[in-house]
């Protein structure tokens, strides 16, 4: 490979060059050859970072459901910081000061959030004198001495474009610095989860991470295979969680939760901007900026090709439509293609409407192919059908009662409280999405050489039966050096567990029409389809 | 059905056959040998091979049995490209990791790693690589070819104009290629895109460059908030203190300085950052240990320059001298090459060497880089030369944004001296002095030309 324009004759002087210098510069004990032709550094050049990384901004997941053990409430959870590792001192992670941290619902179905949750987090020192320390001594209440470092928050409602403040200087639940200086994060965790005006309860801090994968699936998007799978990911590591529990009639359009039971969710996190000269009018570009934003999993893995996120990110799903590639490409995506190429099955026809259902309207019999009414806006009595756009969120049908037994594969296997109605935390999304793209929604057919997936059907440790229902942060590292390879160990092992009754999985979709749901039928049924 | 578990995809064929993945070059702050093995390394190589085709040494890193590199790493990169090498993405981000790693070390092997990730990235993918055209435009800027840099930074912004990243890239070549209101504009998109730690320090940049140090400094507060890596907040805390200075708050750029190394303690650019603070105060003696230390970790040139020019001005010619030296090498080997010499070594060359090769120097970078900074060097070494009348137009024009630059003001204040404009002199030098302690042989003088002008005029 040729890197530099230097020719052999330049080579020639250089060497010589070299070869003099090297008695006087590497004598004098200095590396002066440290810069060579085409190189350099200086003062005179600012070389400000350019790929700044903005993990407290970034969106890892979100999760939409009725409450298990609550049914009149539904409870979301949004989290940030992806791939915390436990231990990761001295500063831990921390909520940005700098943001607003958002899950936005809308229960008209025009891609404009109707009801927002906005949380604003504050940092302080106790004593500003030791800055650098997390805690001083083992921690066992947010008030104690020992906590040094300290977030509180303000929750923001904004509703019909009034915004009204609900909880004001309320604490978060901090990092999770170890067991020892940590004994008891549950207690730390229940004074951290604070009840709402009006009913529901929020909180805001450290949990495990609930997200269960072996990314390696997605190796097909980038020229690999499926041959690796089975290791979770995301094992070991935690996330900063942002989770709200509030009374499905104050998420319902008109509060009518039988008339509107369908709303869509998605979190954003926002910067303020700048105005960058000062000859335009100052204050005009200082509005929040949308720097993230998720609603369904997956979504840049399974539609929205990655090199889509960054417009992706910016929009509010009311824009989704205008960017003609992004629309494209959830009408023709490119995975299904991948998986023909390595594994001869064949790629459902496009265009694929049933996956447009699935990620951009909602389910109904009128939306698409798919023939059901589960959680499309359309099924909103109340909303004008004019108005409805399509646009990426996660839509939950509040009316579909939460299941007593749920299965990982949701909707798919029958249990409609599942994704993509909503998402559990359970829910086994990279083998649901696996299977949508290869057109499972839509005929009823799980594609037996994916039935495995990812072959994570879990998640490494198990969810809480109570609200905020993630798990409490781990606080082993996750790279442990020498100890790694032995960890792998461990989690394949407990990751081989048989993959579930798959193939009656199938056979229960066809059988789904049998749930009725409240208002109306919510049904899925094979679709009548050649070939 | 086809079960395909087995086929290793093939290698790419084009440009670059994708390398081993290179050893994980030294961390951040690694103590002093490393200037020493790097430069000792780089002769080797360039003896071998020629020039700067350096061939990244074996892998280690990604056999099974090595430890899990953490997510997002360099290790972790090059244990994906292993994997998948068909992935352009994933090359793109091991390139862009590269030239983010030689940024803070100027390691020309990192560079030469750097663009060879980047190529095999274009050669698995050639069309819409948006990743892969950004990490190739600021490895051109990395190596100050901002020309080429300007190229892949339109080409970038064409293809996914919705990349911050990529509108980052183009503002730094605009900057540097003098066109400041389209990089302004640039800088605007980007910060509409996406507000993080690396569009908001371009801001800063924007509104330091007009002068307007308040306004730089309230951006650089949000840039450090926004910071996710010590590298980030290191770079922030940096800038912080420069902008301190500038208004001629020596307390207050220490403060910065001491901050950032509290975190980062062996930060070239913090160390040279505290120097400068500690010269501002009138603490030569901690600011030359600094500078040492500084020049130890990674011996750029205006570390030696700054660490020559204190020794002379303490009265130490011999260790003055053997920084001189090493500048003279340095600039000896630049110009085998075909990179324009920054202005460091135009500065060095109008004060330790001879003006009119300084001049030549400069009116060679000058083709490439119409930037401020090129400006005041070209005046200086002008200046230097005895020609006083070119000297001031190039002056005025480095001072053109209103940019507050101490040195760029005594320059001028010295030209207009020369020129018999003692008023012009004197306003300039009440400027530059607004910064007591900006250069340690410069500000002397400034002083004395100030007390000549009053006592005279």
């Amino acid at each position: 490979m040729k890197v530099s324009q230097a020719g052999p004759r330049s080579r020639r002087v250089l060497d010589q060059s070299l070869l003099v210098l090297g008695a006087t510069t590497l004598a004098a004990g200095l590396g002066a050859m440290t810069l060579a032709p085409g190189t350099s550094a200086a003062s005179s050049h600012r070389e400000a970072p350019l790929i700044a990384g903005d993990p407290r901004a970034d969106n890892t997941d979100v999760y939409a459901f009725t409450s298990p053990d609550k049914s009149d409430t539904v409870t979301m959870v949004a989290n940030w910081i992806p791939m915390e590792e436990p231990n990761g001192g001295p500063n831990f992670y921390a909520f940005g000061d700098d943001l607003r941290y958002n899950i936005k619902v809308d229960n008209t179905g025009d891609g404009v959030s109707d009801v927002t949750y906005t949380w604003r987090f504050r940092s302080s020192y106790r004593d500003s004198a030791n800055q650098f320390l997390y805690n001083t001594g083992p921690v066992t209440s947010l008030n104690d001495p020992d906590l040094n470092f300290r977030q509180v928050y303000d929750l923001v409602v904004t509703t019909g474009g009034k915004s009204r403040t609900i909880l004001s200087g309320v604490p978060a639940a901090p990092s999770r610095t170890g067991k020892a200086s940590m004994p008891n994060y549950t207690a730390l965790r229940n004074q951290a989860t604070l009840g709402l005006p009006g009913g529901g309860k929020t909180y805001a801090g450290q949990a495990e991470d609930p997200f269960f994968a072996d990314l390696r699936v997605f190796d097909l998007l980038y020229g690999g295979n499926l041959s690796e799978r089975g290791q979770d990911t995301l094992a070991g590591y935690n996330v900063n969680t942002i989770a709200i529990q509030v009374p499905k009639k104050q998420l319902a359009l008109g509060g009518n939760t039988s008339r509107n039971p369908v709303v869509g969710v998605w979190s954003t996190t926002e910067r303020e901007g700048v105005t960058v000269s000062d000859s335009r009018d100052k204050g005009h570009q200082r509005e929040w900026k949308q720097v993230s934003r998720l609603g369904n999993p997956l979504v840049n893995e399974v539609v929205v090709p990655l090199k889509y996120k960054d417009a992706f990110n910016t929009l509010n799903p009311s824009q989704d439509r205008t960017v003609q590639p992004v629309v494209d490409k959830v009408y023709d995506p490119i995975l299904p293609k991948l998986i023909q190429q390595v594994y001869g099955v064949p790629a459902p026809a496009t265009p694929r409407n049933d996956l447009a259902e699935i990620y951009l309207t909602g389910i109904c019999k009128a939306c698409g192919p798919i023939k059901a009414d589960l959680n499309a806006h359309r099924l909103n009595k109340d909303a004008n059908p004019k108005r409805i756009v399509p646009a990426e969120e996660l839509r939950l049908n509040m009316a579909v009662p939460p299941t007593a037994q749920p299965k990982r594969l949701g909707v798919l296997a029958g249990d409609l409280a599942g994704f993509p109605n909503g998402r559990r935390l359970a829910d086994d999304v990279i083998d649901i999405s696996l299977q949508a793209v290869e057109g499972a929604a839509q005929t009823g057919v799980l594609v037996p050489a994916l039935a495995d997936g990812d072959r994570v059907d879990t998640n490494e440790v198990p969810f809480g039966a109570t609200f905020p229902y993630v798990a409490l942060p781990h606080t082993k590292n996750v790279n442990r050096g020498p100890n790694a390879p032995e960890r792998s160990a461990e989690q394949s092992s407990a990751d081989t567990s048989p993959a579930g009754p798959v193939g009656t999985s199938a056979a229960a979709l066809g059988g789904a029409g049998a749930l009725l749901l409240g208002a109306g039928a919510v049904r899925l049924r094979r679709r009548a389809k050649n070939g | 059905m086809q079960q395909n578990t087995t086929a290793a995809p093939p290698a790419p064929t084009a440009a670059a056959t994708p390398a081993p993945p290179a050893q994980p070059p030294p961390r951040r702050g690694r103590v002093r040998p490393a200037g020493a093995a790097v430069a000792l390394a780089l002769g080797a190589a360039l003896f071998a091979v020629g020039a700067v085709a350096l061939t990244p040494d074996g892998a280690t890193t990604a056999g099974p049995q090595a430890p899990a590199a953490a997510p997002g790493s360099l290790g972790a990169l090059q244990a994906r490209v292993t994997r998948l090498p068909k992935d352009a993405a994933g090359w793109a981000a091991l390139g862009m990791a590269y030239v983010q790693q030689g940024r803070t070390t100027a390691d020309p092997a990192t560079y030469a790693r750097a663009e060879q990730a980047l190529r095999t990235s274009l050669a698995v993918q050639r069309a819409d690589n948006t990743d892969a055209e950004i990490g190739m435009g600021a490895l051109a800027a990395a190596r100050h070819d901002f020309p080429t840099a300007l190229d892949w930074a339109l080409k970038a912004t064409a293809g996914d104009p919705y990349s911050a990243t990529a509108h980052g890239v183009l503002a730094d070549a605009y900057t540097q290629s003098g066109r400041y209101d389209e990089a302004e504009a640039a800088v605007q998109t980007m910060t509409d895109l996406r507000p993080d730690a690396a569009s908001l320090a371009r801001a800063s940049y924007a509104y330091e460059l007009r002068g307007d140090t308040a306004g730089a400094r309230d951006l650089m507060r949000r840039s450090l908030t926004a910071a996710a890596t010590p590298g980030e907040s290191a770079f922030a805390r940096t800038v912080l203190a420069s902008l301190a200075l500038q208004d001629g708050d020596g307390r207050g750029a220490l403060a910065e300085a001491q901050s950032g190394l509290r975190a980062a303690p062996r930060d070239p650019a913090l160390l040279e950052a505290r120097a400068r603070a500690r010269e501002a105060l009138g603490e030569p003696g901690p600011a030359l240990a600094d500078y040492r230390a500084a020049a130890a970790v990674a011996p750029l040139p205006h570390l030696l320059l700054g660490l020559g020019e204190l020794h002379q001005a303490l009265g130490h010619p011999q260790e003055a001298e053997a920084q001189y030296t090493l500048l003279r090498a340095q600039d000896r080997i630049r110009a085998t090459g075909t990179t324009p010499a920054d202005t460091d070594a135009i500065l060095f060359e109008a004060d330790h060497g001879s003006p009119e090769r300084a001049v030549t120097m400069a009116e060679e970078a000058l083709r490439t880089r119409p930037f401020i900074a090129v400006q005041d060097a070209f005046a200086w070494a002008l200046h230097r030369a005895g020609r006083d009348t070119e000297a001031l137009e190039q002056a005025d024009r480095a001072l053109s944004l209103g940019t507050r630059n101490a040195l760029y003001h005594y320059h001028r204040a010295a030209i207009h001296d020369a020129l018999g404009h003692p008023r012009q002199a004197r306003d300039d030098l009440a400027a530059a002095l607004r910064q007591p302690g900006f250069h340690p042989l410069h500000a002397p003088a400034a002083r004395a030309l100030l007390q000549r002008i009053d006592t005279t005029g």
